[in-house]
């Protein structure tokens, strides 16, 4: 550290400085009602009613003043529907130029009456509030680095996910207006080496399509990897046990939000 | 909480606080070939590290801890895919 604050806490000392920022809340984001995509990922799933998809995107951005943003998702009650939820860009970089989204799987191919609400969290320096009380901090450069007036991250837990077949165990007890940030994660699996369905003597390959999801389930909240798609490939393109995201495919965090601290 | 920093909504909500209650942001890291293979957490003992993946690299890692109870991030190269390049972390704690 070189500007900064440096205190103490019960656990050990914490710094806010030019490394360790506090990401700002910059404001909250709807999704465009009307699909851009609809009924996608209806076919291949064999034996398993398929989930067909809604992909939304996001009406329009906050200014972030060039800075990343993370967005958490709030979710709507399911009312017990098998319903997952697949955010795109849930972090988005300056001059990226994609509008971040939201795909939606359900059994049923209408839209939802209740979309998700994004809560937008802007990464780096900060942008001085109006306050005229308080604490800042700038660093060497005389930037700003934290703003007590701006309304800060604040983590109530953490959800985790792993990749594989299997939907997660974990599976939380939703806090009031939860909102959760979410990996744009994939997975593509060889399922089997054979002809596709309908096109006898191809020799094509089945993938089935896996992507990292939440599930809102009246009360609770679940992760893991809903099976949205099956493509057929000419030859053995993926290994059998690869998967198409590298990184980890374990001890993946998701932190988790009160939204209303925001509201 | 007895000692630190706090920080209020207008309506008297805690927003920052020294006990860092249900985890803190750290950093976004990007790991690239040129960076060291271990990254270390000073100032965060007593914490376990929570790693949100933004984008996967040729890189995995894995948490653990120095000899001072640091927490820390290993990484080694891993070549899965064509996706390749940079890895990039949100890290969080708790």
């Amino acid at each position: 550290m070189t500007n900064g604050i440096l205190f103490n806490t019960e656990k050990g000392s914490r710094v806010i400085d030019e490394e360790f920022m506090v990401p700002e809340f910059i404001g909250k984001v709807a999704l465009n009602p009307a699909p851009h995509i609809s009924g996608l990922f209806t076919s291949g799933n064999v034996g398993a009613k398929p989930y067909y998809t809604n992909s939304h995107q996001v009406i329009s951005m906050p200014d972030s003043g060039g800075r990343a943003v993370m967005t958490f998702w709030r979710y709507p009650d399911a009312n017990g529907e098998d319903l997952w939820f697949y955010p795109t860009l849930s972090v988005d970089t300056p001059g990226n130029g994609s509008m971040p989204g939201m795909n939606i799987y359900r059994r049923s191919a209408s839209v939802l009456p209740t979309l998700p609400i994004g809560y937008c969290f802007a990464i780096g320096r900060a942008i001085a509030s109006p306050n005229t009380f308080g604490m800042r901090s700038w660093d060497a450069a005389g930037k700003l680095i934290f703003d007590s007036g701006n309304l800060s991250l604040k983590i109530e837990s953490f959800l985790s996910i792993s990749f594989g077949y299997q939907v997660s165990d974990y599976v939380i007890p939703a806090v009031s207006n939860a909102a959760i940030l979410l990996p744009d994660t994939y997975q593509l699996s060889d399922v089997s080496v054979g002809d596709a369905p309908g096109y006898p003597g191809s020799g094509n390959s089945q993938f089935y399509e896996n992507r990292g999801g939440v599930r809102r389930n009246g009360a609770t909240f679940s992760t893991g990897m809903v099976n949205v798609a099956a493509y057929y490939f000419k030859g053995a393109e993926y290994d059998r046990d690869s998967s198409s995201h590298s990184g980890n495919a374990s001890d993946l965090s998701m932190p988790i939000i009160n939204a209303s601290l925001y509201d | 909480m007895s000692i630190g920093i706090t920080t209020y909504k207008a309506n008297g909500t805690p927003m920052i606080t020294p006990d860092g209650a249900g985890g803190i942001y750290v950093e976004t890291w990007r790991q690239g070939p040129e960076q060291p293979a271990v990254r270390v957490y000073s100032g965060l003992r007593g914490m376990s590290l929570r790693v949100f993946q933004v984008m996967g690299g040729v890189f995995a890692w894995v948490v653990g801890q120095d000899g001072h109870g640091n927490p820390t991030i290993t990484f080694s190269f891993e070549y899965k895919d064509a996706y390749g390049g940079d890895l990039i972390l949100l890290v969080f704690a708790s």
